[in-house]
């Protein structure tokens, strides 16, 4: 999604505002000038400044139409939908690894998300099955990282 | 110095880190060949993994992974004029001019030499300058490491291309996204909305990931062709280029010390050095007409260029804690998490590391020599690995790694979250590199500005107080009021010539 930089401008600009009004609800530390709100104030103010000048400038040059453009392939339904399923896939990821564990998650994004690519089905799983455990063996067995585990990874390891 | 020399011999010898710095190699020829890959993309995933590595064989593995993939770039930019990483960008159009004349090898033999060449170059200017820089940034102050920051964020902003204006918001959102959390001088819980996963800062390897990783995935899915490219074998690519590269030994010099120079420049990397390179060779040859053609000049210069800013981009980064680009900025996280705290005071504490580290740029430059030679030959089988099955398996490798760090399921909602903030500056033209720098860089303004005022008890003037504070501030000051003038005469003329 493409806006134009009067949008892209007034949206930092709220930003800026919102940032550093928050800033100023910091509480000061007695006898110190600079403290926990100082920073966050400053880069607030100069975002919102910022903001304000792109837009004005985008203004100025008449680059302001139109306010928005789409991208070509929103129009293709199918790359529209890929763009969400990455997006579904991660918080498929972060809702239901803990549930059926590591190995299972990554078979059905990984064979799932080449599935509707394009690619065989057949091959779509050797290559979900094969990364799955790839990389459960590199980060959980040889990294030691705690990955979640379900059934699958209770009967191999 | 000589028993320096030698204990940092010793620890690079150590079989564990010659395994590494070969895994990360090979990891990097394959990311750097395979277009949509890049090597900052390479090196944000390969975090996790070194997360586990002793501080050696941990930072040599980046750097190997990365000098591996800016030459491999180099390699479908000459088969199908597509550049495996931005660095090759410029270039590609006169490597595949050789390619479609039938000589494919000519081009990828000259890259690769003039990777070796320019990478070395900027090793030798990495070990010779940066103890001689930290000689003299020992003495720096809170005003000096203030303005030198400063300094660095507004090279960035200014330096990457497009609107400057858009390059300052880029890192203002990533000096905003360093202040969430508990602040450091007063203690203060700010900006974490509630969520209390946040009160210990966000989370910057997941943010790196995605910022870089995820929003590449994302665009890569939606362009317009997912199909493999055909691609011939590559012959006989070293027979005669020994000739080639000492005829045009020049250009490969120069292209790796302004290569090497233009890395050294915060917020200028690889791609930036290889352009620069480019047009000056282009500008001083006596063979104009030829370039674009298939003409070897350019070649040798971009492609000695962008090797050498690799290392270039180290000299800020372990001097000054300030990193040259994306990569020594990711670099810089991994350095304190293994307890090094870049700065001047690691080459007085752990100098033999240090000079580890350097002697791992040349072994991994030299490595490049026959690792790159075995990937031309083997381009056809890594340029035929269908994009269908990349993707999915990037993915997975983004949300592990952000996991790993923290072994929690919030590092995967950040990289999430920050991939589609990626995303979306990339696709309004902010770019995203400055963000990152901001991130990196954020603490360090802040820690450093408060201690100055602290000491000076509000008085402004400590910032200009020293002469060099003075000097970095009186430039920086001036590349700020340069732009805002030029700026606003800009707008001003495209506005006259509207109306």
């Amino acid at each position: 999604m493409k806006f134009s930089d009067v949008i892209n401008g007034t949206l930092v600009m709220i930003a800026g505002i919102a940032i550093f009004l928050e800033a100023r609800t910091f509480p000061a530390v007695p006898g110190q000038r600079f403290g926990a709100s100082f920073f966050p104030s400053v880069v607030g103010g100069v975002l919102a400044f910022a903001g304000l000048a792109l837009a004005l400038s985008a203004v100025l040059r008449g680059e302001y139409k139109p306010y928005a453009t789409a991208p070509e392939w929103i129009q293709s339904r199918k790359k529209l939908f890929s763009f969400i399923l990455i997006i579904l896939s991660v918080l498929f990821y972060i809702f239901a690894v803990e549930y059926i564990g590591f190995i299972v998650t990554i078979i059905l994004i990984v064979f799932g998300l080449q599935v509707w690519l394009g690619a065989g089905k057949v091959r779509s799983m050797l290559v979900a099955i094969g990364s799955s455990l790839v990389f459960y063996m590199i980060f959980s067995v040889l990294l030691r990282v705690p990955l979640q585990s379900g059934i699958v990874e209770r009967f191999i390891f | 110095m000589i028993d320096i020399l030698v204990s940092a011999f010793g620890m690079v010898v150590d079989p564990q880190v010659l395994l590494t710095i070969f895994l990360a190699s090979i990891m990097g020829i394959v990311i750097g060949a395979i277009p949509g890959l890049t090597a900052v993309m390479g090196t944000a995933l390969l975090v996790p993994v070194t997360f586990y590595l002793p501080p050696l064989p941990a930072i040599a593995a980046i750097v190997s992974m990365t000098a591996m993939a800016i030459f491999a770039g180099d390699i479908p930019g000459g088969l199908v004029r597509i550049p495996g990483t931005p660095a090759s960008a410029a270039y590609v159009g006169e490597a595949y001019a050789l390619t479609l004349k039938g000589h494919p090898e000519r081009g990828l033999g000259m890259c690769l030499i003039s990777a070796v060449v320019g990478g070395i170059l900027g090793s030798i200017v990495l070990m010779a300058a940066a103890p001689q820089l930290a000689r003299i940034a020992v003495q720096f102050s809170s005003a000096e490491y203030f303005w030198l920051a400063a300094l660095g964020l507004t090279s960035a902003a200014f330096v990457s291309a497009g609107n400057p204006l858009k390059g300052v918001i880029s890192i203002l959102i990533g000096l905003f996204l360093s202040t969430i959390g508990i602040d450091i001088t007063a203690g203060q819980v700010r900006y974490t909305f509630g969520i209390s996963e946040l009160k210990g800062g966000l989370s910057y390897i997941p943010a790196l990931i995605g910022m870089f990783a995820l929003s590449e995935i994302l665009r890569n899915v939606v362009s317009p062709s997912l199909k493999n490219p055909e691609v011939k074998p590559v012959k006989n690519v070293l027979k005669g280029i020994g000739s080639e590269a000492w005829k045009w030994k020049k250009n490969i010099f120069r292209g790796g010390t302004v290569g090497t120079l233009i890395g050294a420049l915060p917020g200028a990397s690889a791609d930036i050095a290889a352009w620069v390179a480019y047009a000056i060779s282009r500008k001083t040859s006596k063979y104009q007409d030829k370039f674009g053609h298939g003409h070897l000049e350019g070649l040798a210069e971009a492609g000695a260029a962008n090797n050498g800013a690799l290392s270039g981009a180290w000299v800020p980064t372990l001097v000054f804690g300030i990193p040259g680009d994306s990569i020594t900025a990711i670099v810089i996280g991994v350095l304190i998490l293994k307890g090094m705290e870049p700065g001047p005071q690691i080459f007085i504490t752990q100098p033999a590391l240090v000079y580890a580290i350097f002697f791992s740029f040349f072994l991994a430059n030299l490595l490049l020599l026959p690792i790159g030679y075995a990937m031309i030959r083997m381009s056809r089988l890594v340029l035929r690995v269908p994009q269908t099955a990349l993707l999915p398996i990037v993915l997975v490798a983004c949300m592990v790694g952000s996991f790993a760090i923290n072994n929690t399921l919030f590092g995967v909602s950040i990289m999430l979250a920050m991939g589609v903030l990626g995303w979306f500056m990339e696709s309004n033209d902010f770019p995203v590199a400055p963000a990152i720098l901001g991130i990196v860089l954020g603490q360090m303004v802040e820690f450093n500005f408060t201690t100055a005022m602290i000491k000076s008890q509000g008085d402004w003037s400590t910032f200009f107080a020293r002469p060099i504070a003075a000097g970095i501030g009186a430039v920086t000051v001036s590349l700020w009021m340069f732009q805002l003038v030029t700026g606003v005469l800009r707008t001003l003329k495209a506005r006259k010539e509207n109306s």
